[in-house]
């Protein structure tokens, strides 16, 4: 496995990443029935009395989002527990409608599992998850609106967030990369979430410690939360593992700690260090009875899931597809949705012959502009790639066509003018041309039989569609006597 | 006295109710030491509620209620609810 | 009080009995609204049958939620807080045509024996102790009281370690708790939420039967209610005693029943019950107590404060009573250090339900004393520490532990002249024979002759 590795230090990593339940498959939050959505902007209108934290108010935990955590820990090879427990985690703020947040603390609904992070060297290579729970997401504060208080929004609280645990064995930062886009694709492929860092749907926290290469000992675990894009979190391990090597190394002590990252400055900051280590004050959530998950339950949800991107990834190569191309395809929903509608009925060839033209000379196409894959009639992919296929164009021709298609939506079919096979016309044809090289033909018969190009290229100035193979034949054919 | 200290940071109460304080240590103490007096197994299981007939809620979301800021909370503006600002990561240092 | 449905006449007498009394069972009326659902319930009855509980005044306790009423726990934290949503059991009474007579007094959050933690003040039993005041006990004290003076026909109240039956006891009135799960909780202030239970206090085991029946039964805004059908408590309350085999304990009050019984010894089981009982309901409690902040709603400190965190100490600090500090305070010290104390205190729970459980295999019905003990005078009970107070319910406890049911009938009169009660308990869904073995015991108890003891 490959170590990043500074001044003789190593970076051990742990990721906790948090996936919102919302969109996809899922009407309404984890525990209260106001829907699972990002999109109402009017602040506090889509709560309930559980969202305010009412007194009164209780929580039901919504059948749809056991589904969906059973769905996930399934497609991550994790053991699903046939009883899990909810618990309270107390603490005060603003945004935390109740003073609590329900989780799972000591009983998950999941334990143990893998996310692959395949490369061409490795392509079984995992990162080993500890757990998967299930908890609810807080409210939105906005520090900016006013200058002496801050604004709540509780539309978000209450949104189911399943909560994927690593062990702490990412010691790699590219890895993170790799983590990040196979957990989303797979989320995506098994319909769970769409993953929008952007916009909240997949959250970060970054666990980092350092040790001297060759030590077995962990060192003092510093946490960096919320990193919400993948390159953030990339960065923000690039930057920290760096400033602790650089502290120890200059005599200074790792506290324990949880920092931020400044996407700008590309650094890490302390945030408020708390006096104690956080105590919490976990207790059962009685308001919810266990979650029961029956054996029946648990393979049925098996049965229902898709084909995921590590199976697909394998299929495409079978196909002939190229490692990096099959990865790429499998691990990005959005390349996959769009080349399997265009290969769908296609040949392995043609399925190899797909990707190149779309990886090959479409992406390249779609890196100049602000477009995305989807913007692209795939029936043009289609057409450009049984085109090829059946030797109709050459890949010069192709890669024009492409353009045309690409600058000004132009059918590729429409431009490749139909090639002409049939026999009866191609001889009338080369009757007429052969009538004009009367010279030739004596020197051709004499045994310069490499003028035979030349009468086919006359025919073809002629012909242009028709098949040069064909037209080949019938000029050696006259030419015998 | 400390551990009652502590025990308010975290729960957000004031330290300085000195009567209180006394009781509660009394308190803990008696009922600490009554609990660990019982011959209990370490591993004996944990109360899960009363068995019974629980459905989960089905997936079916209805509308919020936009009112409901206005009608309970005092501290409102444009119908966001208004905190105490906290530290800033600013401010931290 | 006019007994059963009312008139409007008689609604009105009532309204200004409750006006001139003393006893501060009441904190919150609204005769307006009381005499619309009386005129509403006089015109639903000029085309339709009586539902069940048409015409009948209702008290309620103010820990539940009834939409566009001050919702206020007896605690400077909600003092202000006006419902916007009504709760389950409290909707179901106006559906049966319930009459609501107003809010009644408790211990803050139900935290409390004898209703001494109130910001609107005690409420005093309308039965006094030497002529002192006395403790109607809690933390249903206004529930109770309010029945037992004539100022409703029942309540509403809540069981949370016997919340509903030692007032009863108290005030020598009937009061039930149900099997944990039968009454949903959705609008009920929470204090404990594996033990809270919406309770009933009424004159007659049948009149609490009637009440039950009214609003026990499956909720989907409560996870913990079952969805199930519900049996009928009405038509077990026939006073007539079956063949069930009855186990009582005099829990050394010596108390002798008119009815046959098997004499039991349950202090070993009920040996660590009390300790059990309060650090798992005050570990509750902190949890129940954490969205308290001023936030959203309710009590913010007015005084200048430096951050967040000086914010909610202030406002907590200030918005709740000693008794809910002290139960915070000690709920966070059993959870705090990886919940340690109260992990043990729950694997006790389960080894008193298991033995419970053994019990109820054996025996149908547990009688034991509502407390061994009849209500002191307000001056006794300040000079009590906390934990004699918290012992109080050493006889309620374990009903609540287990999620079983359990009812307080008045058993009759001490030597002080102040009502006694007397439990008789069952597993969970065990209402109907507990019914039976009330109805049955009401019957040849005279509650307001002298108890007779063993060696007599």
């Amino acid at each position: 496995m490959n170590k990043n590795e500074y001044k003789g230090y190593e970076a051990v990593m742990g990721l906790e990443i948090h996936v919102q339940v919302v969109g996809c498959d899922c009407n309404s939050k984890a525990f209260s029935p106001t829907r699972a959505t990002n999109d109402e902007d009017r602040p506090n209108w889509n709560i309930d009395t559980l969202d305010l934290g009412l007194p009164g108010s209780l929580p039901r935990f919504n059948e749809k989002v056991a589904e969906l955590a059973t769905r996930t820990g399934l497609a991550l090879n994790c053991e699903i527990q046939n009883l899990s427990l909810f618990d309270d985690k107390n603490y005060q703020y603003p945004d935390l409608p109740c003073g609590r947040q329900i989780t799972q603390q000591y009983y998950p609904i999941a334990k143990g599992g893998q996310v692959p992070i395949p490369t061409e060297e490795s392509p079984d290579r995992y990162i080993a998850l500890d757990h998967i729970h299930i908890e609810q997401d807080a409210g939105k504060s906005n520090h900016d609106v006013l200058p002496d208080c801050s604004a709540i929004d509780y539309n978000r609280a209450g949104i189911g967030l399943l909560e994927i645990v690593t062990q702490p064995c990412v010691h790699d930062i590219a890895d993170l990369n790799i983590f990040l886009k196979s957990l989303r694709a797979i989320l995506r492929t098994i319909n769970v979430s769409n993953c929008d860092m952007e916009k909240g749907e997949m959250r970060a926290d970054l666990s980092l410690s350092v040790r001297k290469i060759g030590v077995k000992t962990l060192g003092t675990r510093v946490e960096i939360k919320n990193l919400n894009s993948i390159n953030g979190a990339q960065k923000a391990a690039k930057h920290e593992f760096a400033r602790q090597v650089d502290a120890i190394l200059a005599g200074k002590k790792i506290l324990q700690e949880t920092r931020g990252f400044d996407p700008k400055s590309q650094t890490t900051f302390a945030m408020r260090l708390k006096e104690d280590a956080n105590e919490y004050l976990y207790i059962p959530d009685y308001n919810l009875p266990p979650l029961e998950l029956t054996d029946e339950y648990i393979q049925h949800q098996k049965h229902l899931l898709p084909k995921l991107p590590k199976e697909i990834c394998t299929e495409l190569i079978g196909k002939g597809l190229s490692w990096s191309n099959a990865y790429l395809i499998a691990y990005e929903q959005e390349y996959l949705a769009y080349f399997t509608q265009v290969t769908a009925d296609m040949t392995n060839a043609q399925t190899n012959t797909a990707a190149k033209l779309m990886i090959g000379d479409l992406f390249g196409l779609l890196k100049e502009t602000t477009r995305d894959l989807q913007s692209f009639n795939p029936k043009h992919l289609q057409e450009l790639t049984i085109a090829l296929d059946k030797s109709e164009i050459s890949s010069k021709i192709a890669k024009e066509l492409l353009l045309l298609a690409f600058e000004q939506d132009i059918s590729p079919k429409s431009q490749i003018v139909e090639q002409v096979s049939d026999v009866n016309a191609i001889a009338t044809c080369v009757d007429q041309v052969l009538l004009k090289y009367p010279d030739e033909i004596a020197r051709y018969k004499s045994g310069k039989t490499n003028l035979l190009g030349f009468f086919v290229g006359n025919v073809m100035k002629e012909m242009r569609n028709a098949n040069p193979n064909v037209v080949g034949t019938i000029v050696q054919d006259k030419l015998k006597d | 006295m400390n551990r009652v200290t502590k025990l308010c940071a975290i729960v957000g109460l004031s330290d300085n109710d000195a009567k209180i304080h006394a009781q509660i240590d009394k308190i803990v103490d008696v009922l600490i030491d009554k609990i660990y007096q019982a011959d209990l197994d370490a591993e004996y299981p944990i109360w899960l509620g009363v068995k019974g007939p629980k459905p989960l809620r089905k997936d079916i979301s209805k509308e919020g209620d936009p009112t409901l800021i206005a009608q309970v909370c005092k501290h409102s503006h444009e119908n966001f609810v208004l905190a105490p600002k906290s530290f800033t990561a600013k401010e931290n240092k | 009080m006019k007994p059963g449905k009312q008139s409007a006449q008689s609604m009105l007498q009532l309204l200004s009995d409750i006006q001139s009394s003393d006893l501060n069972a009441y904190i919150y009326t609204d005769p307006n609204k009381t005499i619309a659902m009386l005129q509403e319930s006089e015109r639903y009855c000029q085309s339709n049958k009586p539902r069940a509980l048409e015409g009948l005044p209702i008290a309620i306790k103010d820990l539940f939620c009834v939409k566009g009423t001050p919702t206020t726990a007896a605690s400077k934290m909600l003092k202000d807080f006006i419902a916007p949503y009504e709760s389950t059991v409290t909707q179901r009474l106006w559906d049966q045509g319930a009459i609501f007579t107003g809010k009644v007094n408790l211990d803050a959050f139900g935290m409390g024996s004898h209703n001494t933690y109130s910001i609107f003040g005690p409420t005093l039993n309308p039965i006094s102790r030497d002529g002192k005041p006395t403790s109607a006990g809690g933390s249903s004290g206004g529930s109770a009281a309010a029945v037992a003076a004539g100022l409703a026909w029942a309540a509403l109240g809540t069981d949370t370690g016997g919340s509903c039956r030692l007032p009863a006891a108290f005030t020598g009135i009937v009061g039930l708790k149900p099997t944990y799960g039968l009454c949903s909780r959705y609008g009920v202030i929470a204090h404990a939420s594996s033990l809270d239970c919406p309770g009933v206090l009424a004159n007659s085991v049948k009149d609490t039967a009637r009440v039950l029946q009214v609003i026990a039964g499956y909720d989907e805004r409560d996870a913990q209610t079952f969805d199930q059908p519900v049996p009928d408590f009405v038509a077990a309350c026939t006073g007539e005693l079956r063949n069930h085999k009855i186990a009582y304990c005099d829990m050394g009050t010596e108390i002798t029943l008119p009815i046959p019984t098997h004499s039991v010894d349950i202090d070993a089981i009920l040996e660590h019950a009390v300790e059990c009982y309060m650090i798992i309901s005050a570990a509750e409690a902190c949890s129940n107590m954490s969205r308290y902040d001023g936030i959203r709603y309710g009590y913010r400190t007015e005084s200048a404060y430096t951050n967040l965190k000086d914010y909610y100490c202030k406002t907590r600090s200030e918005g709740f009573g000693d008794e809910t500090k002290r139960r915070i305070l000690l709920g966070a010290y059993a959870l705090s250090d990886g919940s340690k104390i109260f992990h043990r205190a729950n694997q006790m729970r389960q080894w008193i339900a298991d033995k419970m459980t053994k019990f109820f295999a054996e025996y149908d019905v547990l009688i034991l004393p509502t407390a061994t003990f009849s209500a002191p005078t307000l001056d006794s009970v300040k000079s009590m520490s906390c934990d004699e107070i918290y012992n109080s319910d050493k006889c309620t406890v374990t009903s609540s532990l287990i999620g079983g049911v359990a009812i307080s009938i008045p058993i009759g009169i001490d030597d002080s002249g102040m009502p006694m009660g007397m439990q008789v308990v069952g597993p969970p869904f065990s209402e109907v024979k507990v019914l039976e073995v009330a109805s049955a015991l009401e019957q040849v108890i005279e509650r307001n002759k002298k108890i007779t003891r063993r060696d007599q």
